[in-house]
């Protein structure tokens, strides 16, 4: 069974007279790294509200269709229960950081839960832990650069015991060296302990790397849902619909028209090999 | 402009920024990249008055920007803040590129001519009566764009331009901003963005701690990938990939047009072809 399943879902904000999202189906198997890329104002956060509850239960609006979670319709279930199982990081991580320490912040979520101090304990090593930030637990959250700080972020949403992680462009302020960094730890921590992450983004640049399907939304509307294998065939598919594609791939298309014919299979092989679904095949 | 031996130490203690000296030229298109909190930031906002030096000096054609009124500098510098909310606070589109027109003292014809051209460039033309911060982060981002180069000052400081934009508004907007610096006005990028960078900079001015590391062109800092290294920053995608494979050449390799010319010359021994 999919972890998340979306049928016809189609939802329209109370405020706006057009539609965020419309007729939207698709799946997400437990485990999985998405990417979920579409220009601005495609639908990329309302889609990570639904997938968290907050849609409909918070944010009041028009839904039909539905989003299935666990084969349950999340109308069905208690929004405290699913922020517990799926967690929500947003672009700019001061917003969700408002204690003095980080072992508060870390244990914020999961006393509010009525988690037991030696669980709490054993949660705060283990989110330390797969983000890999053991070292800063006894600095002051204020001292940490961005990087650190999503990744403080991302862990006070593991110590409340969530197995999906949903980025909203929550990479977008950091610098590349540091959104590779947390993206490898990101992708560690799903293949180690089969955690769900979602990262809503409108460029593919480092992404293509990292995830196993790639969600595209255009106006609303899902406008591809595949392997990178399959929707990077060609960068036109992005950039139609106003996403960034790799300016490798760009690079290897011109080289195709203009360049030696020799070389540019040899390039689209080097750029193939970089997916992370080719990357696990050949075992690394 | 020039700036020596500026220092900055924030209320807390910390070194924000440490002995900086450079002159920018007028008509000149600098980048100025670093890490997340090597203090570009910092710097930008020392650069238009905001922030005033502990030690040292920034001079605008020879005057020290502590000794000029505040409208003397927004008259000369202005500034694109990294976050659009930061900047964002009247009720309409129009309202909001009026503002700083009309403390420049335009007429009300010539605001409206000039926002009116500005919002065209940047393709927020439609928009003109809509609250801005009920708009999408892109075209919140593009306001604020349009807002600060309609004030058409010499200097435009652009922290992260294109941070939030999709690739239909980023274009537009790196257009919109080549145009405003063939005009002869001198414009500073702050990015983490070595693509951007590459394409809108002819020189880069490297900060890592608050310290000045290297000033030179934007190719050559961009091709030395010890210095990027150094400063905690990336190569350009296609940089990479020239130098995973061993592309003759790789080190020159910036841009997609540096990777064909560096294959075919590799090909042709020497000769480049189109």
């Amino acid at each position: 069974m999919p972890l998340f399943s979306l049928r016809n879902v189609t939802f329209r904000y109370p405020s706006q007279e057009g539609y965020a999202l419309r007729d939207i189906s698709c799946e997400i198997d437990e485990g999985e790294f998405v990417a979920l890329l579409g220009a601005d104002g495609a639908g990329k956060s309302t889609f990570a509200k639904l997938l968290n509850g907050v849609i409909p239960h918070a944010v009041r609006g028009t839904l039909t269709g539905e989003v299935l979670f666990k084969g349950v319709p999340t109308t069905r279930l208690q929004i405290t229960g699913l922020v517990r199982e799926v967690g929500l990081a947003l672009q700019d991580p001061d917003v969700q950081l408002f204690l003095d320490s980080i072992e508060e912040e870390l244990a914020f979520g999961p006393e509010n839960l009525a988690v037991p101090p030696a669980e709490i304990e054993k949660r705060i090593a283990r989110a330390l832990e797969l983000m890999e930030i053991t070292d800063i637990r006894a600095k002051s959250p204020k001292a940490l650069s961005g990087g650190q700080k999503q990744r403080l972020v991302i862990a006070s949403i593991l110590t409340m015991g969530t197995e999906t992680i949903v980025l909203d462009e929550a990479l977008s302020m950091l610098d590349q060296s540091v959104k590779k960094e947390l993206l490898d730890t990101l992708k560690r921590m799903s293949l180690r302990e089969k955690i769900t992450v979602v990262v809503a983004s409108q460029d593919a640049e480092d992404i293509y790397r990292y995830c196993d399907k790639m969600i595209l939304l255009d106006g609303g509307r899902l406008a591809a849902v595949g392997r990178p294998s399959e929707i990077l065939r060609s960068s036109q598919v992005l950039t139609s619909l106003g996403i960034e594609p790799p300016q490798v791939l760009e690079a290897i298309e011109r080289i195709r028209d203009e360049g030696p014919t020799d070389v540019s299979g040899r390039l689209s092989r080097y750029f193939l090999s970089q997916l992370s679904e080719n990357r696990m095949r050949g075992g690394s | 402009m020039s700036v020596s031996d500026l220092t900055y130490v924030y209320e807390d203690g910390t070194l924000a920024l440490e002995d900086i000296s450079f002159e920018i030229s007028k008509g000149e298109r600098i980048g100025l990249i670093g890490e997340n909190g090597s203090g570009k930031t910092t710097l930008c906002k020392h650069l238009n008055g905001i922030l005033r030096p502990s030690k040292g000096r920034v001079l605008i054609e020879g005057r020290d920007i502590a000794e000029m009124s505040i409208s003397e500098v927004v008259g000369k510098v202005g500034l694109l803040f990294q976050n659009p909310d930061n900047q964002l606070f009247c009720s309409t589109v129009t309202e909001e590129m009026s503002f700083g027109l009309r403390n420049l003292g335009l007429t009300e014809d010539e605001i409206a001519t000039r926002s009116q051209r500005y919002a065209r460039l940047l393709r927020i033309d439609g928009l003109a009566e809509r609250p801005p911060l009920m708009l999408s982060l892109g075209l919140r981002r593009l306001v604020t764009i349009a807002s600060v180069l309609a004030m058409e000052q010499d200097i435009v400081l652009l922290d992260e331009p294109t941070a939030w934009l999709d690739r239909f508004q980023s274009r537009t907007a790196t257009d919109a901003i080549k145009g405003f610096a063939s005009s002869g006005r001198t414009i500073v990028v702050v990015s983490h963005n070595m693509k951007l960078i590459a394409d809108l900079t002819e020189r880069a001015v490297v900060l890592s701690r608050g310290r000045k590391i290297a000033d030179g062109s934007t190719r050559e800092i961009l091709a030395d990938k010890e210095l990027l290294r150094r400063a905690g920053l990336s190569p350009t995608p296609v940089s990479e990939l020239a130098s995973d494979l061993g592309i003759a050449g790789h080190e020159r390799v910036i841009t997609e047009d540096d990777l064909i010319t560096a294959l075919c010359r590799g090909r042709d021994g020497g000769v480049v072809r189109p």
